[in-house]
């Protein structure tokens, strides 16, 4: 199996706060990893130093064997996408030039065929007919579901999730979650940051458990669940579960 | 009625000669306003401490004198063109601070998520943060070329033949000061007043083209 990110004693600090502390872990290609852990146990910082937007003390990261540094960022940048919890999708733009903007103007895609790439992935969410609609006519889910397919018009290697469901309404999380299982089983590369554990029951090839700055267990789901090694993460699924 | 005649050709004159000013100076000024106001959100070192010199000069320094001395020292070939010069370096402090504000307001997401689509910095500024500044900032800017349009009465000071110039030029001729001051404020009113209205209609239709947020 394939690293496609690789973690090698990898520090982080906000001030004196160590969030990310000594971290060394490989991420495979192929698989959806999803990282739960409590609130502030670092597991956003963790999936933004991928793609630098947060810079790291000590350690290195590696994409695919490229360092993530400030001269690669942008090579990067090209094959890693993001979502985020507040879909971040640009107010100004209708949903097609959305999905457009960064094929077109980072990849140099013509125009045509981004918009035919954009429409296909939309199609697949069920949103072709919010083509033209601007982002404050839609709900939070498909909200989401747009910021998703932006991600993937990119043709990214590897898709971050950071919180995708976190800011929804609870009749629509399901929508979203439902796509980003559509695209796990394709075997897209994909880090979910998430506190939705049915989801990484059913979709995770791995499960890691943060906190403290540390990945303190990597499983299979189903004996992260089942059979949790330390004690924090069972205390951590007990609470939740 | 002898004398209208007169004073309505000087006036008229010197209302032709803002009307020539002031979209000069609103472009130069947006121009140089705007790129001050975003390489300011970038945090260069030197840069930035030019450009804090630059800003804290041009606010502590009121235009008249800043029209003189430019006038003295600069060495323009016209008195227009100086004016011109003055008012735009001028008015862009004030309209760089304005964009700084409007690029700052922009929510840290937008930035993040231009970035994670890997654009580049022009690019990121153009096609993201700007269209999204504008409406915020649209009233601000609007106040501020209201102040360039009163400060065009300031030009006359090197001779620049502007409607305040032109209005003592007439009283030279007709003695008549009450009316001509009044006119010349009714030319100022209506020129504001139509800038705002502008103003008003470009914000309506940035509210129909990025929908109500």
């Amino acid at each position: 199996m394939n690293t496609i990110v690789e973690f090698d004693r990898v520090t982080k600090r906000f001030g004196d706060n160590v969030v990310i502390d000594d971290l060394s872990v490989p991420f495979y290609e192929g698989e959806t990893h999803v990282v739960c852990g409590r609130s502030g146990a670092g597991k956003s910082t963790l999936i933004r130093c991928i793609n630098f937007l947060e810079t790291i003390e000590e350690g290195c990261i590696r994409f695919k064997g490229t360092v993530v540094d400030k001269k690669n960022v942008r090579s990067i940048r090209k094959r890693v996408a993001m979502v985020f919890q507040n879909f971040n999708l640009f107010p100004h733009l209708s949903v097609i030039d959305n999905l457009t903007l960064g094929p077109v103007r980072s990849l140099g895609i013509p125009r045509r065929e981004a918009e035919d790439q954009a429409m296909h992935f939309l199609k697949q969410v069920g949103l072709e007919d919010k083509r033209q609609a601007h982002p404050y006519q839609l709900s939070g889910g498909q909200k989401q579901r747009v910021a998703i397919v932006r991600s993937l018009a990119m043709k990214p290697d590897l898709i971050l999730f950071d919180e995708p469901t976190s800011a929804l309404d609870p009749e629509m999380i399901g929508e979203v979650l439902e796509v980003m299982k559509k695209l796990s089983l394709d075997g897209r590369s994909m880090i979910v940051v998430t506190h939705e554990m049915g989801f990484a029951r059913e979709a995770a090839d791995r499960i890691s458990f943060m906190s403290d700055g540390k990945l303190v267990e990597t499983q299979a789901p189903k004996a992260f669940f089942s059979n949790p090694l330390h004690d924090s993460t069972r205390q951590f699924l007990s609470q939740i579960l | 009625m002898a004398g209208y005649d007169v004073i309505f050709h000087f006036l008229g004159t010197g209302l032709i000669e803002v009307i020539r000013l002031v979209p000069i100076c609103v472009v130069l000024s947006l121009i140089a306003g705007a790129l001050i106001g975003i390489v300011q959100t970038v945090r260069i070192p030197v840069v930035n401490q030019l450009i804090s010199v630059y800003l804290v000069f041009m606010r502590g320094v009121p235009p008249l004198l800043l029209l003189l001395v430019v006038f003295f020292v600069a060495g323009f070939e016209s008195a227009r063109l100086s004016a011109v010069f003055t008012l735009s370096i001028y008015h862009a402090a004030y309209i760089a601070e304005i964009f700084r504000g409007g690029i700052q307001a922009i929510p840290l997401g937008q930035f993040e998520a231009a970035d994670t689509l890997a654009l580049r910095f022009h690019r990121k500024m153009i096609d993201v943060i700007i269209p999204q500044v504008w409406r915020a900032i649209l009233p601000a800017l609007t106040g501020q070329y209201i102040i360039l349009i009163k400060d065009t009465a300031l030009v006359s000071a090197i001779g620049v033949m502007e409607i305040l110039y032109n209005a003592r030029q007439a009283m030279q001729v007709v003695y008549k000061p009450i009316l001509i001051y009044a006119i010349v404020g009714l030319l100022f009113y209506i020129l504001c007043f139509s800038l705002e209205r502008l103003s008003a209609y470009f914000e309506r239709h940035l509210q129909t083209m990025q929908g109500v947020q």
